[in-house]
């Protein structure tokens, strides 16, 4: 199959091509010309090619909104409205883990061994996952299974790659940048401040 | 003693003890490594109180930092001073050459001799603060800037390092510019020219390297300070207000002013491929798989042993009886089924032995619901059945309140 009908089959089937996924596939259509092609193709579709807003993901969007497009959209909404809370949780619960502010962009490592034990460790970051399981509506199993259902519901949405299923490590794709957009439109709008008082003070680990 | 003071202390002493050495290097300008200094330069180089002169082969001289002290100790006076800009370098640099050259031409040996030790002092000064300067900014911002510890301030001294290292990669295309390297041509200057060659522009390429990478790592800093740092906080921030309000749901589209880019995505479509046999090659191919695929495994068929009778007593069979009004019920509607003649069923619960003493208005209601729930299940026997209601309040049909006393039965 060349890359072409590759890139063109998983963007109609909904996916995201980032260098996590598909590095040959995003090396593809970050040439202009290449970018044309699909964009064409797409079109003939009434959909067409486009990206997140730092270019980390392409996707097929509705080329226009009509009446198909504002139902894709409104499942779109009822989307991040299921992923939100267990999402948000989730992130700030890798970020205070590894104490790092990136650790939640695309391209980032996910070490389940390594959160295990830091959980285990930390009685906040404990009560923060069982939380984020009782969003995900998953309450049995022990601590470990609870953070593996999490991991694998992301995992099935796309937002993470396990790239050693030995090792238990993931990766984070270029769709948590989607994500981010998303997060950023909703807190815009539905006029969520953005202020952390601590954020000033912090400093960087 | 802190142990600050106790550094401080051992670096005092280390000089004190080489100052001989430090004596010599200062009043010659450098010292040959021998046998006898070897170990001692070596310990002076480690902490930064000597290095090596790249102008003469198996050479130290003292550090620009030392160097300075001890000209203020010994009141010895520079001309034109020492700057950080290494544009005004330059151009006390080109001063220095004009004067070197007018001693050169009337001949004043002393004072060109003089000259030319501060231009060499100048230059060596100018490529150990251009090192100095491009390996303090290397290991700050490999440290991300750890002297500071907030995120504003991180960001200013990225700005303050990568604006300085935009000037510097200016200066560095100066030192080897058109004007500069015309200065040195005059055959007078041609000692000169030596120095400046082996001082700075056999350094230039290393440099111009490492203030580009210093400048990309410091780029990719900012922008990890400008977008992952908000996005981080944007992230906190939304956990806290979730947590604080459980009853925050994301609403409608139609209920935001406007359809973001990101909710354009559309809604994945399932792709499903058939082969297609009616086209020869295609078909050729799926023989070629289907001979591929192994062969199920053939499962041996089990010969059972013949059995051998038994004697033993017959099952337990228990007979089901149904209840005394089913079984009437029943038994009226295959008569009724071959009767021509209508059967009244109330009649026929009057005398039926199991129905008699039973209250009939109750029989009646049974029947009812009975032959109700077999013509809702189509059942044989009501097919070959015409069924008439007796109302007892025929005359007041509009009432509403209809009530059944007898079910005429016959054949259809």
């Amino acid at each position: 199959m060349s890359t072409f009908a590759r890139v063109a089959t998983a963007l109609i089937q909904g996916g995201f091509i980032c260098q996590i996924t598909d590095y040959e596939g995003h090396q593809f259509l970050t040439n202009s010309v290449n970018q044309g092609d699909v964009d064409q193709y797409l079109r003939r579709i009434d959909l067409r090619l486009t990206t997140t807003r730092d270019d980390g993901a392409f996707f097929a969007a509705h080329a226009d909104i009509d009446v198909e497009g504002k139902k894709d959209a409104k499942k779109r909404f009822t989307e991040v409205k299921n992923v939100l809370r267990p999402m948000v949780s989730f992130l700030e619960l890798v970020m205070r883990i590894t104490g790092d502010d990136e650790s939640v962009a695309a391209g980032q490592v996910l070490n389940l061994n390594q959160m295990m034990a830091r959980i285990s460790e930390n009685p906040s970051l404990y009560l923060q996952l069982r939380q984020t399981t009782i969003d995900i509506n998953t309450k049995d199993g022990s601590d470990r299974e609870r953070l593996n259902k999490i991991v694998k519901r992301f995992q099935t949405e796309g937002y993470l790659l396990l790239v050693n299923p030995e090792s238990e490590i993931y990766m984070f794709t270029g769709r948590i940048e989607w994500l981010m957009e998303a997060i950023e439109y909703l807190m815009l709008h539905d006029e969520i401040s953005e202020e952390d008082s601590e954020y000033d003070k912090r400093a960087e680990s | 003693m802190s142990t600050l003071e106790e550094s401080v202390t051992k670096h005092l002493e280390l000089l004190h003890k080489n100052r001989g050495l430090i004596a010599q290097m200062y009043s010659s300008g450098y010292i040959t490594r021998d046998d006898d200094n070897a170990r001692a330069l070596t310990k002076l180089q480690q902490i930064r109180a000597v290095r090596i002169n790249a102008a003469v082969e198996n050479t130290y001289r003292l550090s620009p930092t030392l160097n300075r002290l001890l000209n203020e100790a010994t009141h010895r006076a520079r001309n034109y001073d020492i700057s950080a800009d290494f544009g005004e370098q330059m151009a006390r640099l080109i001063k220095l050459m004009d004067d070197y050259t007018d001693a050169r031409l009337q001949n004043r040996i002393e004072d060109s001799l003089l000259i030319q030790g501060d231009i060499d002092a100048t230059l060596y000064e100018m490529a150990e603060a251009m090192n100095d300067f491009l390996l303090h900014v290397r290991t700050a911002a490999e440290n991300n800037f750890g002297n500071v510890t907030t995120y504003k301030e991180k960001e200013k001294q990225t700005e303050h390092y990568l604006n300085q290292l935009e000037r510097i990669l200016k200066a560095l295309s100066m030192f080897d510019g058109e004007a500069i390297l015309d200065e040195l041509t005059p055959p007078e200057r041609e000692t000169l020219e030596v120095l400046y060659q082996s001082h700075i522009l056999d350094k230039l390429s290393e440099w111009r390297s490492r203030t580009v990478d210093i400048i990309h790592v410091l780029k990719t800093y900012l922008y990890k300070i400008r977008t992952v740092a908000p996005r981080a906080r944007r992230i906190r921030a939304l956990q806290l207000y979730l947590q604080k309000h459980p009853e925050y749901e994301v609403r409608a589209p139609d209920e935001y002013p406007e359809i973001p880019e990101w909710a354009y995505h559309h809604e994945p479509l399932k792709i499903q491929l058939v082969p297609d046999l009616g086209a020869p090659n295609i078909r050729d191919s799926m023989v070629d798989i289907a001979k591929k695929i192994e062969k199920a495994v053939a499962v041996p068929v089990k010969t059972r042993k013949p059995g051998t009778p038994v004697d033993e007593a017959p099952p337990k069979a228990a007979l089901i009886k149904g209840s005394p009004l089913v079984v009437v019920s029943q038994r009226l509607l295959n008569e009724a089924a071959r009767s021509p003649a209508p059967i009244s069923a109330a009649g026929y619960f009057t005398l039926a032995e199991e129905t008699k003493v039973l209250d009939q208005e109750s029989c009646m209601m049974c029947f009812l619901t009975l032959v109700e729930k077999q013509i809702n299940a189509n059942a044989k026997i009501i097919r070959r059945l015409s069924i008439q209601h007796v109302a007892k309040n025929e005359y007041d049909t509009l009432s509403g309140n209809v009530i059944i006393e007898d079910v005429l039965l016959c054949q259809r």
